[in-house]
């Protein structure tokens, strides 16, 4: 069953219920309201009848039984109403145009009330479709026993109580009947974001993913779609970054593949000739030189992807001293910087930092080693470690803007014939790249070509 | 899902049913007082209980019994009247209304070939609300006239004025010829015409004009349509040209019969109550009434055009203020007197018949003392009025003739009534009016000027009377009931001594089980 059907269900079916019960709790007080009226003045008209009877019959009553009869029965006419009182002796009717034996419906110990004065018998009872208030008390007049009764035809304000039942219910029904149509509409209306949802959910899992609910109000249900609003933004998101992940992938395959076809090509013709009958000494001797340098280029190359691969993973983080970490960088760095002339300036205003000391130095060296192939000889390289971040600033060619946002994806290369020349792979960037994710720290570049260019591995702030 | 709905609907059901009646209850049935009557009566008839001759019924009722220490006295000497069959049936009635073919019947013999037209109801002639109207003014500018009288007048002048305005008042009748067909007419009430009660009947006059005295008028009202409505279908003959005048006055003289008569006022027109008689039963036989009968007398009435010498009889037609000894001669007294004044009239003075009939039910007579009998005990509650077929013939023919509340029989309940002896039905008569008088003796107030109360019985008769049920004038029962008739004194301690002829029984009995009728009741 739909959310919308069980829901209007439900609310039209409390209603109901709950209309009902007020119906039945009116129509009960007005019920008792009713009978305490009937019994009240019942019992009333009754005991005065009875005393009335009873007193006034004990003067002269005659001897003779016809006459006595015809007394009695005069007296009593003349005190009560004749068609809803009796009198009785023994089983005889004297006065009863009720059409009923009382003593039947209100026989001697059974469910009866007694009145306040604690003599008369009475009920409530319902025959042949009428209901009656039914009163009765014994009485003794010279001597011999009588029956005095009152059987009131109380229909019409019992009636008047099942007509008040009628309406209520009638009522009740109508407004049922309105109150179910609006829940309907109510429960349409308010189902419509959710409606909305679905769609929103369709056009998501059918791959629209710019797609997004339109957003109304500030209830549960508007931030509900708010929040899908969310999901499908970082779904989108995601799916771009699992895209571009797959692109720089596609990338870095076809250029890994493009880097190994150079040397591997190399070799392959350096073999040739080796394997060719007719080589002289100093070709082959050639040959196997070049065989020798592209091998090494591959075994750097293969060291520094394992280097990359091995980075996907986690790495242990200690504290460790800057100032150490600096030295050790210089000390790597000094034999080629003295080659050219070069200096390394190291300031460090830092104290520890939590790392992996040799990734970082294998990053910091990388850096330093950039920096020494974009300069030129004599220049001098600043490291500096300070506010969390460690710089390495040279001097030297510069990196274009436009190249900048590149300079850490894998085998990219600014200047590729010079990076070639120099032996360089183009991962050295992405390595200092993934050593600084691994520590929790963002890489950033700076540079104006042919003044300076800082690279600067930002920690994160404890 | 399915489970939560059944519940709910079951609980809904449950609340539903919280306001529901008592469970029904059984209850012996009983015979109601007239069903145990009717069953009394018919009691097996071999103890002859169901012969009047068998019930030691005397000629004449003696009765002389004290009570309370001579305070109050019964006694009497007087004739029974019976009935001339010896069984008494009980017969089951219910009103009735005037079929169209008694209606045709009726006109062609009471109004025959005169000219007659319908009479307009719901409008009045704007010349008789300008005399009314001018009578109002007069009588308010009279200064004699009392401030509540004057009050009134004014009211009711205001209501006229405004009906003189109204579309209900017209300037002349149109004469529509005259129909006997029933058809449904209304009663209106008599400022606003505003119409109060529907009936189906005929409304036939020499004139349209209603209010038209001297004329021949025929009408045929039959009860009320509707619940709750009295049972009084009426019809109505009267020829205006030859009743009395509206400043005549008319003094019922007494019953007559065919051979016993006062010859000298009934030589003042030489109309004979045998003549008066002979027409009367014309007329019964052509309206096919075989089972009305004349009551046996007929009343002679003497009219008086000068109501001044009229008023010399008034004296004497008071019964309140009398004597013992006047009251039980009261008829006498009061007959020598108007027959002295219409003798010395100077004044016209015309004589005329009135006869009464009433239904023979297997030979016994319907009779009845008072005129209805109320359904409720509202004052202005339904009632179901006893039937009366009264006709005055004048010696120029038939001045009136009125039927009122016409019943049919339904069913025979016991051709032969098994009756209580007379000896209980004295005896019970006895005790009742012991009963009924008793509480006269125990008011302080009464008591402290009424030394005693005299009864003597002067007439006991036997006849079918009309109960009812309470609450209940559909059907009806006529049963044999004795009645008690006489003479009502009062004597107060100073000597003064103050008699009343009733008009009303003492005591009536019903004949099978005993029981008193209350004559308003019916029961």
């Amino acid at each position: 069953m739909k959310l919308r059907t069980k829901l209007t269900v439900f609310s039209i079916l409390l209603l109901a219920a709950a209309i009902a019960l007020c119906c039945a709790i009116i129509i009960s007080f007005a019920y008792q309201g009713e009978v305490e009226s009937i019994t009240s003045a019942g019992i009333s008209d009754f005991e005065d009848l009875y005393r009335e009877f009873v007193w006034s019959s004990t003067d002269s009553i005659p001897d003779s039984p016809i006459v006595r009869r015809s007394y009695i029965i005069n007296k009593f006419r003349s005190l009560a109403d004749a068609g809803e009182f009796v009198l009785q002796k023994g089983d005889e009717f004297w006065v009863n145009n009720t059409g009923f034996d009382v003593k039947s419906i209100l026989p001697a110990g059974k469910a009866a009330k007694l009145s306040e004065s604690g003599s008369t018998q009475y009920k409530l009872a319902r025959i042949d479709g009428a209901d009656y208030f039914i009163a009765a008390n014994p009485a003794s007049i010279a001597q011999e026993d009588y029956y005095v009764s009152l059987m009131r035809n109380v229909t019409p304000q019992i009636n008047s109580v099942r007509s008040l039942a009628a309406k209520c219910a009638l009522v009740g029904a109508v407004i049922t009947a309105i109150a179910a149509y609006a829940m309907h509409l109510i429960v349409l209306r308010s189902l419509l974001p959710i409606k909305a949802l679905q769609e929103g959910a369709n056009q998501l899992s059918g791959g629209k993913y710019a797609e997004r609910i339109p957003v109304h109000g500030h209830d549960e249900l508007s931030e509900l779609a708010a929040d899908f609003n969310s999901m499908a933004e970082a779904i989108q998101g995601s799916i771009q970054e699992l895209n571009e992940r797959a692109e720089r992938q596609q990338a870095f395959i076809n250029d890994l593949s493009h880097e190994l076809k150079t040397p591997v090509t190399s070799i392959l013709l350096s073999s040739e000739t080796l394997l060719s009958r007719s080589v002289p000494p100093d070709a082959a001797q050639n040959a196997l030189v070049r065989i020798y340098d592209q091998c090494k280029w591959l075994e750097q190359l293969s060291l520094k992807l394992m280097t990359l691969v091995l980075l996907q993973g986690e790495i242990s983080l200690r504290e460790e001293s800057v100032a150490e970490l600096l030295e050790a960088v210089k000390e790597s760095t000094a034999d080629k910087l003295e080659k050219q002339n070069m200096k390394l300036c190291l300031n460090c205003e830092m104290d520890t930092l939590p790392m992996d000391f040799d990734l970082m130095r294998s990053a910091l060296v990388n850096l330093v080693e950039n920096a020494r192939k974009a300069s030129r000889d004599g220049q001098t390289i600043y490291l500096c470690a300070k506010n969390n971040t460690i710089e390495v600033r040279d001097f030297g060619q510069g990196i274009p803007a436009k190249e900048l946002p590149r300079i850490t994806e894998p085998f990219y290369m600014v200047d590729k014939s010079r990076s070639k020349k120099q032996g360089g792979a183009g991962l050295g960037l992405a390595i200092v790249q993934r050593i600084a994710s691994a520590h929790g720290a963002a890489l950033t570049a700076e540079s104006i070509p042919g003044e300076f260019t800082a690279i600067k591995i930002v920690f994160q702030a404890k | 899902m399915k489970k939560l709905i059944t519940i709910f609907l079951t609980l809904f059901m449950l609340i539903s049913t919280a306001a529901c009646q008592k469970t029904p209850e059984k209850a012996v049935v009983v015979k109601k007082d007239t069903e145990r009557m009717i069953e009394q009566a018919q009691a097996s008839d071999t103890d002859g209980s169901s012969l009047i001759s068998a019930l030691g019924i005397p000629d004449k009722y003696n009765v002389n019994e004290t009570y309370f220490e001579g305070k109050m006295l019964l006694s009497g000497e007087a004739p029974v009247y019976l009935p001339s069959v010896e069984t008494v049936p009980i017969v089951e009635v219910a009103p009735s209304d005037f079929s169209q073919e008694f209606i045709d019947k009726a006109y062609k013999a009471l109004v025959g070939d005169t000219e007659m037209y319908q009479v307009q109801q719901g409008v009045v002639l704007k010349a008789n609300l300008e005399a009314q109207i001018m009578n109002l003014q007069k009588r308010i500018a009279d200064p004699n006239t009392n401030a509540e009288q004057k009050s009134y007048d004014e009211e009711t002048l205001s209501k006229l004025k405004e009906l003189y305005n109204s579309k209900y008042a017209i300037d002349t009748f149109e004469w529509i010829k005259g129909s006997t067909q029933l058809t449904e007419l209304y009663k209106y009430d008599q400022y606003t015409m505003d119409k109060t009660e529907s009936y189906y009947g005929v409304a036939l006059s020499e004139s349209p004009d209603d209010s038209v005295d001297n004329v021949i008028r025929f009408s045929v009202n039959n009860s009320p349509v509707g619940e709750d409505v009295s049972k009084d279908a009426v019809l109505l003959y009267e020829n205006g040209s030859i009743k009395p005048s509206d400043t005549s006055v008319t003094y019922q003289w007494g019953t007559v019969s065919a051979d016993n008569y006062p010859p000298e006022l009934v030589d003042l027109s030489g109309f004979t109550p045998e003549q008066a008689y002979k027409q009367g039963e014309k007329l019964i036989e052509d309206l096919g009434l075989s089972e009305v009968v004349s009551l046996g007398n007929m009343y002679l009435n003497i009219v008086f055009s000068n109501p001044t010498e009229a008023a010399q009889v008034s004296a004497f037609a008071n019964k309140n203020q009398l004597t013992k000894q006047a009251a039980l001669n009261f008829d006498e007294i009061y007959k020598e007197s108007l027959q002295s004044c219409a003798l010395n009239a100077q004044g016209d003075v015309r004589i005329y018949y009135t006869l009464n009939y009433c239904r023979n039910i297997s030979g016994v007579l319907v009779t009845h003392d008072v005129p209805s009998t109320f359904v409720t005990d509202e004052a202005w509650g339904p009632q179901w009025v006893h039937e009366d077929i009264v006709l005055s013939v004048m010696p120029e023919g038939i001045g009136s003739f009125s039927w009122n509340s016409p019943y049919k029989v339904t069913n025979v309940m016991a051709k032969n009534s098994s009756m209580l002896p007379f000896s209980d039905i004295s005896s019970i008569f006895k005790k009742m009016i012991l009963y009924e008088n008793e509480q006269l003796f125990d008011s302080a107030d009464i008591n402290s000027g009424l030394s005693q109360l005299e009864f003597v019985v002067t007439k006991v008769t036997l006849s079918l009377q009309r109960i009812i049920e309470k609450n209940n004038i559909d059907n009806g029962l006529l049963v044999p009931v004795w009645n008690f008739y006489g003479v009502q004194i009062g004597r107060s301690k100073d000597g003064l001594e103050i008699a009343l002829k009733k008009d009303t029984p003492f005591v009536s009995v019903n004949a099978v089980d005993g029981s008193i009728i209350d004559l308003a009741r019916g029961y």
